[in-house]
């Protein structure tokens, strides 16, 4: 059953959907890499980015890729939120208290949007998902292929952000892992700015994240928590503080869902991810290439 | 009178709170208000599965957020002997029980090498697959429609039909879970969970064989976990993936444990008071059409208790009651 041809469309569309995965876990590694905040509420950042788009799509028929600067902006103030009235006001109790208010969270945009949508899977009528692309033996479907497109532009400028940029370096250096929070503080970094922006930037690749994947996946109240387990699947096989890990990671899991599809059925697909998950947990703690 | 009640022994405050609790239920069955007391079972089944939860995490630091798995083993578990091979769920508890806890020594090897916010994840994660599991095995767990269980009354096989019944189950199974939590509070067992909570590296320094006391705790909490998911099914007569292994089941023990004051003894009770109680307030006020505003109280309350209480009400309010300066009792950190 399993032919060449087989393999190589599992590995082409693992590809792309491992890049789309690698754009949603970006902003998690962001706030738990540098900011130390384990978000929780991750999954639902995206979730209320996936319903901005629905709604804007549907009421005013505009083309979803269009919306990606208004759900920037949408995931920015998210990032800043939390970071102010949930990050900065449970410091004190450490890492948990951060982990159960963020969770907080969590809970109440999935209220929220129960309350508001009701329990209704929707999805996005778009001409990227009607598209399918054809390369030789492969298929290629239209919105993956531009969802990947558009993450790897993401991830490319947050890269070059990093590398090049003053302000890159600072939010390198006010973080645990690449520099030390208290000399940056005495270089005359504004430890508090850089840590508010690094969560803004997280919101910001959340937000298009939700943009992107609203195009070809429905949209459930409950279906932030399913992007949040990816997330951390993600960033957890990357290592903390490494992007060419998290997409690789993305890529990992994107190639071992297609295989789950294909060995025990679409919608159970996951199991193999998690147990892949589990297993790298337990034979490398640190992730695949974690720096601490 | 209140600060002499929070000063004396737990062990006779057990005592004082369950013939206290008969007390308060015994008006309601002779008014035959059924609603009350099924309101009240189910508090009282909340602060038993908040207090299980809490033995792993308040007392020994490890933070779960899958305890539905466990919940919805304990109920498949007993409800498939039941079904299948007539074996009562009286029996069927305990087997229920002691699957879970095979489950937690199976898992717990790997899982409990993680550390802090990796374990928490990894539940997580555990809970799904648990779910999915369920989900495929359909030949024997019904999949996505569940099972029922048998519509009778038969004592026998831990169907009653007076709600009061349920009530004093729900009630006995609590204050042995509070005796046994209170009983390992004061042991050398609780002694090395309190230490690991505090600094798992320091305590392994000084010969606490840590990865021991984390399996103990985890197998306890999956054990009694377990038992509770026979207890549910029974009261709720089906059982299914939507309904007893959803992240809401997870989501609420944690709430629960959390609103109340980890670490306690009072604080799941105290908890699972507020909560059920919001939550029926919510479901009766506003019926079915409004689905989600519990969550969205869930969320708020949590947010306000790790902000402005992050020890939980329980001893919060004792400080504010008997005096005591904050600050005496910090809160375990997680690495």
């Amino acid at each position: 059953m399993i032919t060449l041809e087989v393999l190589l469309q599992i590995l082409v569309s693992g590809v792309l959907l491992g890049g789309i995965y690698a754009l949603a876990s970006l902003g998690l590694g962001l706030s738990w890499g540098i900011v130390h905040v384990i978000n929780f509420a991750h999954g639902e950042w995206i979730l209320l980015s996936m319903y901005a788009s629905y709604w804007l799509v549907n009421l005013f028929g505009v083309d979803p890729l269009l919306l990606i600067p208004l759900s920037a902006l949408i995931g920015a103030g998210i990032g800043v939120f939390t970071q102010k009235f949930l990050v900065e006001t449970t410091e004190r109790g450490g890492a948990l208290a951060t982990i159960l208010s963020t969770f907080g969270l969590s809970l109440t945009i999935i209220g929220t949007s129960q309350l508001l949508w009701k329990s209704y899977a929707r999805t996005i009528p778009n001409r990227y998902i009607e598209m399918v692309i054809k390369v030789g033996v492969i298929r290629i479907s239209g919105a993956h292929f531009v969802s990947f497109l558009v993450a790897i532009a993401l991830i490319t400028s947050i890269y070059i952000l990093f590398k090049k940029t003053l302000t890159g370096k600072a939010i390198l250096a006010s973080s645990e892992i690449f520099g030390d929070a208290e000399v940056a503080l005495l270089m005359g970094v504004n430890v508090k700015r850089i840590k508010l922006l690094t969560m803004a930037l997280a919101g910001i690749s959340a937000g298009i994240a939700g943009n992107l994947i609203a195009t070809f996946y429905y949209i459930h109240p409950y279906i932030g928590m399913l992007w949040c387990i990816l997330a951390f699947v993600v960033v957890v096989l990357a290592g903390l503080g490494s992007l060419k890990g998290i997409i690789i990671a993305g890529v990992i899991v994107g190639i071992l869902e297609c295989l789950g599809s294909l060995i025990i059925g679409t919608a159970y697909s996951y199991i193999l991810v998690f147990l892949a998950f589990i297993l790298t947990l337990y034979l490398r703690p640190r992730g695949l290439m974690g720096r601490r | 009178m209140l600060s002499e009640i929070l000063r004396s022994k737990p062990f006779e405050n057990i005592l004082k709170l369950s013939i206290l609790l008969i007390a308060i239920s015994l008006p309601f069955k002779l008014l035959k208000l059924h609603f009350v007391l099924y309101v009240m079972t189910l508090i009282l089944l909340y602060g038993y599965l908040g207090q299980c939860w809490n033995i792993l995490y308040g007392y020994a630091g490890q933070l779960s957020f899958g305890h539905a798995a466990f919940l919805g083993m304990g109920a498949y578990v007993s409800t498939i002997l039941l079904l299948r091979f007539g074996i009562t769920p009286w029996v069927g508890m305990l087997v229920s029980g002691a699957a879970c806890a095979l489950f937690a020594l199976i898992i717990g090897f790997p899982l409990l090498r993680l550390k802090g916010a990796y374990f928490a994840l990894a539940t997580l994660g555990m809970a799904e697959v648990v779910r999915l599991i369920v989900l495929r095995l359909d030949f024997i767990t019904g999949g996505g429609r569940g099972l029922l269980l048998p519509v009778v009354t038969s004592p026998r096989l831990f169907l009653f039909g007076d709600i009061w019944h349920w009530f004093l189950i729900a009630l006995g199974m609590l204050i042995f879970l509070l005796a046994v939590s209170y009983k390992i509070e004061g042991s050398r067992l609780g002694m090395g969970f309190k230490a690991i909570k505090q600094d798992e590296e320091a305590s392994s320094s000084v010969g606490v064989d840590v990865f021991k006391y984390k399996i103990i705790a985890l197998l306890l909490t999956a054990f009694f976990t377990g038992i509770g998911g026979t207890f549910y099914a029974q009261l709720v007569g089906y059982i299914r993936p939507d309904t007893i292994l959803t992240p809401e089941r997870s989501d609420e023990i944690v709430v629960v444990a959390v609103i109340g004051g980890t670490g306690t003894l009072w604080g799941p009770l105290i908890g699972s008071t507020i909560l059920l109680s919001i939550r029926q307030l919510i479901y009766s006020l506003l019926g079915g059409s409004y689905a989600g505003v519990h969550l969205i109280v869930y969320g708020i309350l949590i947010i306000l208790i790790v902000t402005f209480a992050p020890e939980g009400l329980c001893l919060t309010l004792k400080r504010k009651i008997l005096g005591i300066a904050e600050g005496a009792r910090s809160p375990g950190k997680l690495s």
